[in-house]
């Protein structure tokens, strides 16, 4: 009956088929940043890319496209500084991502006065603000991240997982972490209606970790942690429908949720085979 | 020729660690390279794969320039350490299903022949039952084994291992002693680097001694000295130092 309810509404309909859209994405993508200790580039592009919206904002083009713009060029230049490898990078990194969100905040301030500029929707989601536009716009670039990264999906396991090997492989290490990067902003700009810049990473990384609890292989870890990532978002959705919560929050308190409870399950399961 | 070091002065970042060595390694052979730590001995086989710079001279893979050589499923490498990271639970089939990844197929899908062929090589190192467990919850020994799998998958006629042995206990040195001694036997040929010969010294045909990044011995592992074989060192530093480092194939 909720669920009916729920769906009487469009722009819920929007919410929902953005939410599953968001939450087969992040998991997909962010099981490889996981798996190479990268838990947080998602949050730092994040920041990058509010330039990019603030951009957008002040000079009335679409923040969708600026946004991406901005996070694109941002994950080139993490990989970048990461190849290179020296000291200070991890510094290098630190003032592109806090030089991203200042950026934002700055450029923000300088709209002409009368246009609207809300950064918070773009901070923190704003999922049921979701036009027709938008959802065609996140669901071509949703659909582009699912094919690169199942297409390439054994590369990606490959550098992910020994680096050192895929060089000695002849694989195009340079080139598939630089897909990684691109693949990851573009999966940045398609979360930020629906958790927000901030909370970005949560999506990408909360699934994973509670799906790697479960899982005892990659592709289980995957597709687990994609089933987690969809509940998420459509509980987190629902339920700041009937709570009049903010989205963003919401759906990344439903993943920590699942994470607890994934947590709660292996230590029973330990325990079980103590005692067994 | 599978491998020929021309002239060639190798290392990393401008760095030298191996000086105007000159050798060749025919099909078939199954060399040792040995020699204490900063030889060059690392330095020498990562070259073949693009992980050390050749700053001078060349290095030539089945006679191709390294630079141009593309064909990366004749050859299969097993590096030092266990260099498989990362907190999601991989399963030795994963990871030896990697091993057939390459440039030229980065899109391709599996097909069942290349199950067949990591199940194959999975079962050759006598992994079989443990294909589906999380590579990191196997002994050290094994999980050196499962790494010699994943070279093995795409059926190479190049096996370079770096220390295979290093930090494996007495059991899975013998085991992976009778791997190589098979493979030795179907005709692949092996590149090891050790410290010791051990149980794989009735495989190998050649023993390398590096240097100071030079060829010190080249010949029969019976000739070869230890490691620690101080005196032999000392006294064959002279004839090295006449053969400016080119291999003394004729020394011992």
């Amino acid at each position: 009956m909720i669920a009916i309810e729920v769906l009487q509404y469009d722009f819920m309909q929007r919410a929902l088929v953005l939410a599953v859209l968001v939450g087969v994405t992040a998991p997909l993508v962010g099981i490889y940043l996981v798996q190479r200790g990268l838990s947080l580039i998602g949050d730092g592009l994040g920041h990058v890319a509010l330039t990019g919206v603030a951009v957008g904002l002040v000079t009335s083009r679409s923040p969708v496209i600026t946004a991406l713009v901005a996070a694109v060029l941002g994950a080139v230049a993490v990989e970048l500084v990461r190849v290179r490898g020296r000291t200070g990078g991890d510094v290098a990194l630190a003032v592109l991502f806090y030089g991203g969100i200042a950026g934002g905040v700055v450029i923000a301030s300088q709209a002409p006065p009368g246009t609207p500029v809300n950064l918070d929707a773009y901070l923190f989601g704003a999922i049921t603000t979701t036009t027709d536009g938008d959802l065609a716009t996140f669901a071509l670039l949703a659909a582009w991240v699912l094919v690169l990264t199942l297409g390439f999906r054994r590369a990606l396991f490959a550098i992910s997982v020994d680096d050192e090997h895929a060089r000695a492989s002849g694989l195009p290490v340079v080139r598939l972490n630089l897909l990684l990067a691109v693949v990851t902003s573009v999966t940045v700009v398609v979360s930020m209606r629906v958790v927000g810049l901030l909370l970005i990473s949560a999506l990408m990384v909360v699934p994973i970790a509670a799906a790697q609890l479960l899982g005892r292989s990659f592709r289980t870890t995957a597709i687990v942690g994609c089933a987690i990532g969809v509940l998420a978002s459509v509980a987190g959705v629902v339920t700041s429908y009937y709570a009049d919560t903010p989205s963003g929050g919401t759906i990344v308190l439903a993943a920590i949720a699942i994470f607890v409870l994934a947590l709660g399950a292996t230590a029973l399961r330990s325990r079980l085979a103590r005692a067994g | 020729m599978v491998l020929a070091f021309r002239h060639a002065r190798l290392g990393y970042d401008g760095r030298t660690a191996v000086c105007d060595v000159d050798l060749e390694i025919a099909a078939g052979e199954a060399v040792a390279v040995l020699g204490p730590n900063g030889s060059g001995k690392s330095t020498l086989i990562r070259s073949i794969f693009g992980l050390a710079t050749v700053q001078a001279g060349t290095v030539e893979v089945f006679g191709t320039d390294r630079n141009r050589f593309a064909a990366w499923d004749r050859l299969g490498y097993v590096p030092q350490r266990n260099t498989v990271v990362g907190g999601i639970p991989s399963t030795v089939r994963e990871v030896v299903t990697a091993g057939l990844v390459s440039s030229r197929h980065l899109l391709r899908r599996l097909r069942s022949e290349d199950r067949d062929r990591v199940d194959a090589a999975i079962a050759s190192v006598g992994l079989a039952d443990k294909a589906s467990d999380p590579l990191l919850t196997l002994s050290g020994g094994q999980q050196r084994r499962a790494l010699v799998a994943r070279a093995l998958a795409s059926e190479p006629e190049l096996l370079v291992l770096d220390e295979p042995t290093a930090g494996v206990d007495a059991e899975n040195q013998e085991v992976l002693a009778a791997i190589l001694a098979e493979l030795a036997g179907r005709g692949i040929t092996l590149v090891l680097i050790t410290h010791e010969l051990g149980p794989v010294r009735p495989t190998i045909t050649r023993t390398l001694v590096l240097r100071d990044g030079g060829v010190a011995y080249d010949g029969p592992a019976a000739g070869a000295p230890d490691e620690h074989d101080d005196a032999w060192h000392h006294e064959h530093a002279h004839d090295e130092h006449r053969s400016s480092g080119t291999g003394l194939g004729g020394v011992v």
